[in-house]
């Protein structure tokens, strides 16, 4: 399939983009925080991996491709921060969207749906306060669960400073969610997770 | 190996930033058992790591937000040409109206050439793709090009038709009387009007031409060419019995050429000496006439014509030379009046060129005659066979020109 595609295939490519369009729309919304410039971003990064497939010389297509959107996100903030579009305002609730990820597929009760809805618009205003390489490093590490060499490689740097930007990126959105702690929804408070953490530190003991 | 001086906050500070790190067990084991150590005395760094922990199980659970559309590439042409079913069809249909046209021009060319030689040939050939009007009864052999045109398109089928079959219609039910005659006149009344507009360019420049329009108005002679290239009718009649079997031969065991049905008109070419059989023009299917032999009791002349006032097998071959009036109101007149109409068609042109080509020579009796009649019938025949080819060249190309037109626009899309 890649390899139609490196010889220009455009529906080989697309599926490729099947595959891979929700993981890349999901980094670049989380990164964004807006989904237009998410789809912008998405669009950008797609088209810019058509562009380049030739380009592409073995190992992880994933990683590969996170580049390239990792890329096109920083496009979009440069973009955003010359004509700022969202201020002040975003880390309020959007009306128009109040609830990103409706319309996923889900099994789960309407009560916890809501939950969760309402916790990802929280982590979403928490990531927005973050510098954007933090931000990145967080989501994928943390949201898509990908190693730090994946990391690294997306974001063209040393699994050293993956490190010290993750470390960073989760401390600073602790203590943004602290701040919000009361707001959140009851299961995801902080006080439930005693004994977790407890058995954390204890199993090494 | 903390410092002793400022051991408790380096302490802190020293495991609060690899708390992350210890998090995902990416500590080298050395950092690890010092990180534990002071985790298990240290309820700040607990709680830090609790916290910490906690913020990462949350952004776990953040749900993928819905995608808001497709981001497949659009396809290019170049790619969607030869993929798509559609594309297939367009240039199947495309290239199979081009062949259509090819074909068409074959059929048209093969029909010409054997027009000439043979009249009955080519009238035999004609029920072959003739779908006329069945109030063409009457018309035989000229009609076979213009039926042959027919499928071409309705546009250019139209206009050969009527030049030849409003004269001959004209001259042949000139003779019966009411009954075939009032019948028949609705097919000239009604196709001549609308056809004769389109007819007319195409006949123009042509010698026969005029003898479209003239006999309408009932001022010019009839058309020679017609009353004596083909077999002439002399009579109608019709169909007595249920069905009735249409011979080849006067002769009930000759070859079976078709079924007339009761009430059906057939004209009558002549009687056989017995008078026991009368040679026809029937319509077939197609309504292309068919030449045969039926038996005459089977037919009841229509008018005051007789059996025995028929041309037998011996006369028919100067019937020609008794042609219809040419009025087109002759459907009144209900007897074959021998109309000097020939005379002026009858011109003593010396050229007898296609006089062997004619088919309704074959006795030599009157033989004599034939020259005065053919030499002009030759002629005009000619003229009117270009006028043919004119029209239904032209036809041809059209339907040429619509199949490429087609295939272009296929292509584009």
């Amino acid at each position: 399939m890649i390899q139609a595609a490196q010889r220009g295939d455009v529906p080989s490519f697309n599926q490729l983009v099947r595959a891979y369009q929700n993981l890349v729309y999901h980094v670049a919304y989380r990164v964004l925080g807006d989904s237009e410039a998410a789809s912008d971003a998405t669009q950008d990064a797609f088209i810019s991996a058509y562009k380049n497939i030739k380009s592409f010389r073995g190992g992880s297509f994933k990683a590969w491709l996170l580049r390239i959107v990792t890329n096109a996100c920083y496009d979009q903030l440069r973009a955003k921060q010359r004509k700022p579009t969202a201020s002040l305002d975003a880390l309020l609730v959007d009306p128009d969207n109040p609830a990103p990820g409706l319309g996923e597929a889900n099994d789960e009760s309407p009560e916890n749906f809501a939950e969760r809805q309402e916790l990802s618009s929280w982590i979403e205003k928490g990531l927005q306060t973050l510098p954007p390489d933090q931000r990145v490093t967080l989501v994928l590490s943390d949201v898509q669960g990908f190693a730090y060499d994946e990391i690294a490689q997306a974001t063209q740097s040393n699994v050293g400073t993956v490190k010290s930007r993750l470390s960073r990126a989760r401390a600073h959105l602790r203590e943004f969610l602290l701040a919000q702690e009361e707001l959140l929804p009851a299961s995801y408070r902080l006080k439930g997770e005693a004994a977790e953490s407890g058995r954390l530190v204890a199993e090494d003991v | 190996m903390f410092k002793k001086a400022n051991a408790p906050v380096d302490a802190h500070q020293y495991v609060e930033a690899r708390l992350s790190d210890y998090l995902d067990e990416q500590l080298p084991e050395s950092e690890r058992a010092l990180v534990r150590q002071h985790l298990q005395n240290c309820d700040r760094c607990q709680a830090s790591l609790r916290s910490l922990s906690w913020t990462v199980k949350l952004l776990k659970q953040v749900p993928a937000p819905a995608l808001p559309r497709q981001f497949t590439l659009p396809v290019p042409a170049r790619a969607r040409v030869g993929s798509g079913s559609p594309n297939w069809l367009k240039w199947g249909l495309s290239a199979a109206s081009v062949a259509a046209a090819f074909i068409f021009l074959f059929l048209l060319t093969t029909d010409l050439l054997s027009q000439g030689p043979s009249g009955r040939g080519a009238q035999a050939l004609a029920p072959a793709a003739a779908p006329a009007p069945p109030t063409f009864v009457g018309f035989v052999v000229t009609s076979a090009p213009a039926a042959t045109s027919a499928p071409a398109s309705g546009r250019s089928s139209s206009a050969p038709i009527p030049t030849l079959a409003v004269p001959t219609d004209v001259a042949q039910f000139a003779q019966p009387t009411e009954d075939a005659a009032t019948k028949d006149s609705a097919a000239p009344t009604s196709t001549a009007p609308s056809v004769s507009s389109a007819a007319l360019p195409a006949t123009e420049g042509a010698p026969a031409a005029g003898g479209g329009g003239a006999t309408r108005s009932g001022t010019s002679p009839p058309f020679p060419n017609q009353s004596i290239a083909q077999p002439k009718t002399v009579a109608a009649g019709n169909v007595t019995p249920r069905q009735e079997n249409v011979f080849s031969e006067p002769n009930a065991k000759s070859k079976l050429l078709g079924l007339l049905s009761r009430g059906e008109l057939v004209q009558i070419l002549r009687r056989d000496e017995s008078g026991d059989w009368l040679e026809i023009i029937f319509p077939a299917d197609n309504n292309a006439g068919f030449v045969g032999w039926v038996s005459s009791k089977s037919i009841k002349l229509v008018g005051n014509a007789k059996l025995k006032s028929l041309p037998s097998e011996e006369t028919t071959e100067a019937a020609p030379l008794q042609p219809a009036t040419i009025q087109p109101t002759a459907t009144k007149q209900p007897t074959n009046t021998p109309s000097p109409t020939l005379s002026p068609t009858a011109t003593p042109s010396p050229a007898p060129a296609r006089t062997e080509t004619l088919t309704f020579t074959p006795t030599s009796a009157v033989a004599a005659n034939q020259p005065e009649v053919s030499a002009p019938v030759a002629t005009t025949r000619g003229a009117q066979l270009t006028t043919l080819r004119l029209g239904e060249i032209a036809a041809a190309l059209i339907a040429l020109v619509l199949g490429a037109s087609a295939f272009v626009l296929a292509r584009r899309s």
